[in-house]
């Protein structure tokens, strides 16, 4: 009994210290974070990770849920594009930036928000870790001249994210290392404090030498990241945003003046915005979309494609497929994920004055359709009279738009420019054969384009601004022409002038991010007047829904117009009153900062119209 | 299995009945009588047996009757828990009506109160104790469910699904974490879930209320304790037990519009030309709907009656060196949904035994086997099939019939597949004989409920064992020595296969392939040493000992995806082994651990039976996936007094102790934790490697992994600790009328500081959320419990009711935060959030407030911030999804062998928001047209449809929709009957009962939607808001029990 008591009590205090250490467990998958930071590889991967953020779920160019916050929020702010929906309701998170009807609530806003603000962590997790611009300006562990080059590139996409936040924002934090963990950071005064910081930035990067440099316009690898043609770009346009023309000209001009980039022939325009083109000769910066297989089907996935960036963009961006006769053969996989959205409208003045701008240029029918072209060049997969004759195709009851409630918030012409291609059109393709933007196995909602953030166009354009009133202005001059050339518009300006530019920039740069900006930054120097732009215009008041007379029956189930009915397509487009506020000047310039990112942190004061907004 | 089951049973019969024969050539005379208590009371399930010879023997009534035939001259003993044994000899008289006096001693009542028991009158905190009187009859499948309504402060939430185990809060809701159900412990073995336990298997139940009782529990007790003891053999001959039962399913309640209905909303919404011109596109006539109009109802679609059965089987017995109890128990729950799709198939046995092997020393062992299979439907969730039900249009057929009814999408596809293109996937078109599943035409909803109810093949699958092995070793008089092992060992596998598929939208292009195999092993060791100490009046019991437990857990998870990844598609190719070479494959693997320590000890003193009180201490410390070396260690005690009034000489003196016989007084506070909030490192600094990758190279593949720090949890915190909760409990108890009366009252006030907050801090740091500690709930309430019970002549009835109030508010939050928010509904565009804030309850509703309607008729918000514009700043409190205040109530009546159960369960101060509503032709809650403003209705008191188009329109957010959430459900109505002993005297058997139930068939609410109780089940963030949950069926259900 004795032996047994004894025996228990022994075992029982034996366990009882020996247990503690079996508490201790490592956690798998991770290296403690003092370890890190020590070698090119580390460098690399933290590179790696910095051109990722601009994709992931919040990145600037990928897909924040259904949507792409910066190509629709910059856009649909604009006066050129029209959002999506098959309702006044629909897509609501973004309509409401159509018609200034948005508040800091709207996440989309928070998305773009968080999409830059994560890109510029990502940036200063290089800066922090291989320099001393750290909190205490601690020497770094390790360098070599590969981190030298990690930290340029991370300097300029920094400063990249930065622009676009002054831009967006006017006065946003400068975040100009990794923060502490209790630290907030600390707002610019304004947005010129901003710009100017950003264009030293870029000066710095560049003068270090240490930046990749295009080799050449066939040089695609510097695409993909940032090079010295890219901090030329963005301290180019940060200077011309904060009226230092002096300063655009100088680093505008020096990206002109190396020969790396040149502007695709006037045919392949098109291809700028589709797989076709990715690492053209017109690329400065674009994250490059992955397309390796075996990182696409990695285990993270669980066997399912990683659909990074570009997810759902291809449903947003597409016609609203339930509306048509069949399905156009440029997007005919669409209805199987979720048919089109209908979410890049062309507004139907500006298409008007561009197509008689531009005529049948390359460049116009890249960015839109005409009816005739839509109806008949283009070609229907539910059709079997893609080849034949006209007349036959004027009777082809499987294209145009079958629905009688037609399609809303669409006017008619079909902008297709930055549309997923399962089947790169003939209209823009001549027949030669093109790569789709979309890889066959991960989804036909995937666009695998990348998304360009800077081209030389714009490039040219923002020189061409720069060059007005200077002594380079032939040089402008010289710029300006070469993207008017190239369009095939055939319009040469023998003038450098604002209006020119402004005109050109709009046809030139459609729905690419550029407009709204512009025209705040043109309404600053007087040139652009924007209660006229988005008020007195009236192009918000009306929302336009097209129709085809070929289907259309009235309310007692007669044809609508019998001379067309079942004869020859033809569009009807009729127009519904929209739910808008006005354009406010001096708050509708800027966004406010969302209500997510104010509630983080007390310090950030929203500015201008929207200080005194909502209390 | 039903013939099985009646064919074992038929050898049962024969068996008894030989058996039963034998003993019929002795010289024998029926017997019969009432056994109650010195109350006058019936003592149900008192042994009656033959002393010497246990086969002869019965259990009493809930009359406490009983009839027995016995050898003359036979000495007959009456035995039950809590009362002294009582022996007779049969002589000539063949009524022996016999009043067993209380056990004051050892065998009084005993609670389970963790590591060891106690005495029910010597308690002094709040316990809940539920004994086999409270859980007999019961139909529920689960354990957890069994709890519904019986206690107060036990909120029990049931989800209809089959195999979806009900959620219990107890006391309120402490935490901002999802994770705040209470601590399991079956036979001491800690469990995750009581899911895999029949009721019928249990013995009893104690819920362990305040802190002081569950601090024997310390960081995983801050939520209430639910200690489980399943059955034991007890002395005397075996007892085998067959009950089984039939449940019918049916759902009855339609909420959602038909045609007419919602044509006419449509048309407030956007007017009714857009309408026609819509009907004009795709309505057509369909021979399957009267004059051709068709008017679906989508609910009739998806769901059928369905039937469950079950079946249990049990051998117990024992004597005085050994017990044991074996029991088998089937379940076959085919759920509401068509077809075999949503189903819990569990056959469970427990085998449960003791053996004195010296006097010194007990072993014993339980354990439980569990074999379970389900399959599921999606629920409460976007594209899932229940809110895809919701969605449909009542437009839209269930099925095509023919090529021409197609969507022109769905045609194109079906004539390229039939023309054989290569080009695309070979999609199917699902159905069934009576057609292709329909899609609408009118919007985008992703396809037929019943298309996605077929799209994937999945199963999944498992087996789990839950034991324990004890030792009990007597080291001197009264301190005994108890070592316990307990274990959980757990395997399943899910298999899924997806083929390409085309339905419009929500079409799949590839086919997917995936398997998963999960298992676990979890151990705990405990010992513990309980010394017991009686002097005169003076009554001591100490308890220390140490435990430690591991959970071990492993998987391994294959898939392939892609456009051709198997030689073959029939279903015998549907494995990974097939998987074609060039074919994407997955793999992932990822062994886990946890670990925790624990020294405990327990101090109860008794004087006098007047005076008692009880202290607990533990330490726990938890493993580095929680918290950091250094912070691991927390401590946890408490205290608690009672006071029997009852007792003392000068109550005696001057109260009528039949009037008033029980009067006791009682105080505890504790302290306890919430671990389960913690996991993942999150104090702790690490670089994520190879999360996600870049391609420099736009050119050649050949990608590069990124690192970066790890921040998938938000900032590190390396201060983090656990929540703790400090709780004051004070109730006293009353017996009146010679105990035909109960009366217990609580009041609790429990505050859980330390919460785990996901703070927001600015992006710009890296991460947008941190964890901190911070922050007090306040959970505070009334609990009263009354019973009465009584008899006349045959007849005896028992009445229970129950009531509790919650009032939960949040004192404050960790520093920085102003308001935390949630927004469980943004998916669907409602700017609705959930809110927990100062002031408030956890997770209010947050939205705005509706005012009504101007002479417009358009809908006017309060404007908080008198800016003129309805913005987020305006959003304030406009109700909880959590009840204020819960009840039960329980009648049992019987009458000769008749007998009747009625119990019923509600909440009430809650509030549900809808979420359901969306834009175009989507079918919504018929309310919303039924109360709309419209020329029809010029009085309704909601918006015209036509100003509140959209899910974000401040309408939907805001107090308009918010709808009362209370109910009553009556979740039993049982009538049963036995046969007479007159009857079994001629049969082996010794109770046959039949019975009838009707089951959550009737609900008292004014909830417009499909369910108030499921509408917010498995979510903490998110309750309040209905996204369509599978709701509780109605069940019929018809049994049978019989004992041998």
């Amino acid at each position: 009994m004795k032996k047994i008591l004894i025996s228990i009590l022994i075992g029982l205090s034996f366990t009882a210290v020996s247990c503690t250490s079996w508490l201790d467990i490592p956690k798998k998958g991770v290296i403690p974070e003092d370890e890190f930071y020590s070698s090119d590889a580390q460098a690399e991967a933290l590179l790696a990770n910095m051109y990722v953020s601009l994709q992931g779920a919040n990145g600037v160019a990928g897909s924040s849920g259904i949507y792409n916050p910066q190509l629709m929020i910059l856009n649909y702010s604009a006066d050129d594009v029209l959002a999506a929906g098959g309702n006044p309701e629909d897509h609501g998170e973004f309509r409401v930036f159509d018609e200034f009807r948005y508040d800091n609530a709207n996440s989309a806003l928070l998305n773009l928000y968080n999409g830059y603000a994560t890109g510029i962590y990502a940036a200063n997790l290089i800066i922090s870790h291989f320099t001393t611009e750290n909190v205490n300006g601690e020497e770094p562990y390790f360098t070599s001249d590969y981190t030298d080059q990690c930290v340029a590139e991370a300097r300029v996409m920094r400063a990249y994210l930065h622009m676009m936040m002054a831009l967006s924002w006017y006065a946003p934090n400068i975040v100009d290392r990794v923060l502490e963990v209790d630290e907030y950071p600390v707002q610019a005064t304004d947005q010129s404090q901003v710009l100017s910081w950003v264009i030293s930035e870029c000066d710095k990067a560049i003068k270090s030498g240490n930046l990749p440099e295009r080799k050449g316009p066939n040089d695609k690898l510097a695409t993909a990241r940032a090079s010295v043609g890219f901090a030329q770009f963005v301290a180019g346009k940060a200077a011309v945003f904060n009226n230092d023309m002096e300063k655009a000209r100088k680093y505008l001009g020096a990206l002109i003046e190396s020969g790396n980039y040149e502007l695709t022939p006037s045919e392949e325009y098109w291809t700028n915005f589709h797989v076709a083109g990715d690492g053209n000769s017109e690329k400065i910066f674009e994250p490059n979309f992955i397309e390796d297989a075996n990182f696409t089907y990695s285990s993270f996935a669980l066997g399912q494609p990683v659909w990074r960036g570009r997810w759902m963009v291809a449903n947003v961006l597409c016609w609203r497929l339930d509306n048509l006769a069949s399905t156009p053969t440029v997007c005919e996989k669409l209805p199987g994920s979720g048919g089109g959205w209908n979410g890049g409208a062309i507004q139907e003045d500006f298409a008007k004055k561009f197509l008689e701008h531009d005529g049948d240029s390359p460049r116009r029918r890249a960015c839109f359709l005409t009816e005739e072209e839509w109806l008949y060049e283009m070609d229907w997969s539910g059709s079997q009279f893609n080849d034949a004759l006209l007349i036959q195709k004027q009777r082809d009851p499987n294209r145009g738009i079958s629905s009688q409630s037609g399609v809303y918030s669409h006017g008619p012409y079909f902008e297709w420019k930055f549309m997923v291609y399962h089947n790169p059109p003939k209209i823009l393709t001549g027949g030669k054969s093109y790569p789709a933007d979309n890889i066959a196995s991960m989804g036909a909602n995937s666009n695998q384009t990348n998304f360009n953030l800077a081209r030389y166009a714009e490039a040219l354009l923002l020189y061409a601004e720069a060059c007005i009133g200077s002594s380079d202005a032939a040089k402008g001059l010289k710029a300006l022409r070469e993207v008017q050339t190239r369009s095939g518009s055939g319009k040469l300006s023998n003038k450098l002038t604002i209006e020119a530019v402004m005109e050109e920039k709009q046809y030139e740069m459609w729905f690419e991010c550029c407009r709204f900006h512009d025209l705040v930054h043109w309404a600053s120097r007087g040139f652009v007047d924007l209660n006229k732009v988005f008020n007195s215009s009236g192009i918000h008041e009306h929302v336009p829904t097209v129709s085809d007379a070929f289907f259309l029956l009235d309310e007692s189930g007669a044809p609508a117009y019998p001379k067309y009915y079942q004869k020859e397509h033809h569009l009807v487009t009729t127009y519904s009153r929209a739910v808008f506020d006005a354009f406010t000047i001096g708050r509708n310039e800027y966004f406010p900062f969302p209500r997510d990112v104010k509630a983080a942190n007390p310090y950030l004061e929203d500015v201008l119209g929207w200080s005194d907004y909502g209390d | 299995m039903i013939k099985n089951l009646l064919r074992v049973t038929g050898i049962f019969l024969v068996l008894t009945t030989l058996l039963g024969g034998l003993s019929a050539y002795a010289q024998n005379k029926p017997i019969s009588g009432h056994v109650v208590d010195s109350q006058g009371n019936p003592v149900i399930d008192a042994y009656v047996t033959v002393v010497g010879n246990i086969r002869v023997s019965t259990i009493t009534s809930l009359d406490g009757s009983y009839a027995l035939i016995v050898p003359v001259g036979a000495r007959v003993s009456v035995e039950c828990i809590g009362y002294q044994t009582y022996t007779f000899t049969v002589g000539d008289r063949t009524v022996y009506d016999i009043v067993l006096e209380d056990d004051l001693e050892m065998l009084e009542a005993t609670v389970v109160i963790g590591y060891g028991s106690q005495r029910k009158s010597d308690l002094t905190g709040s316990v809940v104790n539920l004994q086999l009187e409270d859980l007999r009859n019961l139909s529920t499948t689960d354990a957890a469910g069994a709890l519904q309504g019986k206690a107060p402060g036990v909120h029990v939430i049931t989800n209809g699904s089959p195999g979806s185990g009900a959620d219990i809060r107890i006391r309120g809701y402490s935490s901002n974490g999802g994770d705040i159900a209470p601590l399991y412990i079956v036979d001491g073995l800690q469990v995750n879930s009581i899911q895999y336990l029949d009721p019928s298997m249990i013995m009893s139940i104690d819920i362990l209320k305040d802190a002081a009782s569950a601090a024997i529990y310390g960081a995983q007790a801050g939520n209430g304790v639910v200690l489980i003891t399943t059955k034991t053999g007890v002395d005397g001959r075996p007892v085998v037990t067959y009950k089984g039962k039939a449940t019918m399913q049916s759902f009855a309640r339609r909420p959602q519009m038909g045609r007419e209905d919602l044509l006419t909303y449509l048309g407030y919404e956007y007017g009714d030309a857009w309408v026609g011109k819509m009907l004009a596109d795709y309505d057509y006539d369909h021979p399957s709907y009267p004059n051709g109009v068709i008017d679906q109802d989508w609910i009739s679609a998806y769901i059928e009656p369905s039937w469950t059965q079950q079946h249990s089987l049990t051998l117990s017995g024992g004597n005085h060196s050994g017990h044991y109890y074996a029991s088998i128990n089937y379940l076959n729950e085919n759920g509401v949904v068509k077809g075999d799709k949503d189903v819990y198939k569990r056959i469970t046995a427990q085998i449960n035994a003791d053996y004195q092997i010296f006097r010194w020393l007990k072993i014993g062992s339980t354990a439980s086997l569990e074999r379970w299979d389900t399959k599921s439907v999606s629920q409460r969730g976007y594209s899932s099939s229940f809110e895809l039900m919701l969605l449909m249009d009542p437009l839209t057929p269930v099925y095509w019939t023919s090529v021409s009814e197609m969507s022109s999408a769905v045609r194109q596809m079906y004539d390229r597949v039939m023309a054989g293109d290569k080009t695309i996937p070979q999609y199917r078109f699902l159905g069934d004989n009576n057609g292709w599943f329909a899609n609408t035409k009118y919007s985008d909803t992703e396809g037929s409920p019943l298309a996605r109810r077929d799209a994937t093949d999945a199963t999944s699958s498992g087996f789990n064992i839950n034991g324990t092995l004890f030792a009990n070793v007597d080291l001197f008089r009264s301190l005994t020595f108890t070592t316990r092992f307990g274990y959980r060992i757990s395997q399943s596998m899910t298999h899924s296969y997806t083929a390409p598929f085309y339905i419009g939208r929500g079409s799949q292009d590839t086919y997917n392939l995936s398997a998963t195999s999960n298992q676990g092993f979890y151990f705990q060791w405990e010992n513990f040493i309980n010394y017991e100490l009686k002097r005169d009046k003076h009554d001591l019991t100490l308890m220390a000992g140490m435990s430690y437990r591991q959970d071990n857990a492993d998987n391994m998870t294959g898939g392939s995806t892609g456009l051709d990844i198997l030689p073959s598609y029939e279903s015998q190719f549907q494995y990974l082994s097939y998987i074609k070479g060039d074919a994407s494959k997955s793999l992932t693997n990822l062994p886990t651990r946890s670990a925790s320590l624990a020294y405990f000890g327990r101090l109860i003193y008794s004087y006098d039976n007047r005076y008692s009180i009880q202290a607990n201490f533990r330490a726990d410390a938890f493993d580095s996936s929680k918290l950091s070396p250094d912070k691991r260690w927390g401590y946890f005690p408490s205290v608690s007094a009672g006071w029997t009034i009852s007792n003392e000489p000068f109550f005696r003196d001057h109260v009528n102790t039949h009037t008033f016989n029980l009067l006791k007084l009682r105080g505890s506070w504790g302290r306890n934790g919430n671990i389960s909030v913690l996991s993942g490192y999150r104090y702790a600094n690490y670089i994520a490697v190879g999360n996600n990758w870049y391609q420099f190279d736009p050119e050649n593949a050949g990608s590069v992994f990124s690192s970066a720090p790890d921040y998938s949890n938000g900032l590190p915190n390396p201060n983090l600790t656990w929540e703790t909760s400090e709780q004051f409990d004070a109730g006293f108890d009353a017996g009146l009328f010679d105990n035909r009366l109960n009366v217990t009252v609580d009041y609790f006030n429990k505050q859980t500081k330390d919460l785990l907050f996901n703070v927001s801090v600015p992006i710009e740091r890296g991460a947008s959320s941190s964890t901190v500690n911070g922050g007090r709930v306040l959970n505070s309430g009334f609990e009263f419990d009354v019973q009465w019970k009584n008899s006349h002549r045959d007849f005896t009835y028992f009445v229970k009711a129950n009531f509790s109030t919650l009032h939960n508010e949040v004192l404050e939050l960790a520093a920085n935060a102003a308001r935390i928010t949630a927004s469980d509904a943004s998916s669907t565009n409602y700017k609705l959030q959930t809110a927990f804030e100062p002031g408030y309850p956890v997770w209010y509703l947050l939205g705005y407030v509706y005012e009504g309607l101007d002479s417009e008729g358009d809908p006017i918000y309060t404007d908080f911030n008198g800016d003129g514009t309805i913005s987020s700043d305006d959003m304030r409190f406009i109700g909880q999804g959590t009840p204020k205040f819960t009840y039960g109530l329980t009648l049992n009546m019987a009458w000769k062998g008749f007998d009747f159960t009625l119990y019923g369960a509600g909440i009430g101060g809650n509030s549900i928001v809808p979420v359901l509503h969306r834009t175009g032709f989507k079918n919504g809650l018929k309310v919303y047209l039924d109360q709309a403003n419209t020329d029809a209705n010029p009085d309704g008191p909601l918006p015209n449809p036509g100003k509140i188009v959209a899910p974000d329109n401040a309408f939907w957010s805001s107090s308009g929709n918010v709808f009362r959430g209370d109910y009553f459900r009556i979740k039993q109505m049982q009538l049963g009957y036995s046969l007479p002993d007159s009857f079994l005297r001629r049969t082996p058997l010794t109770e046959v009962r039949l019975y009838v139930s009707l089951d959550d068939f009737f609900t008292f609410t004014s909830y417009p939607g499909l369910d108030p109780e499921t509408a917010s089940t498995n979510n903490t963030t998110g309750t309040g808001l209905d996204w369509g949950s599978y709701p509780t069926m109605r069940k019929t259900i018809i049994g049978l029990n019989l004992t041998f």
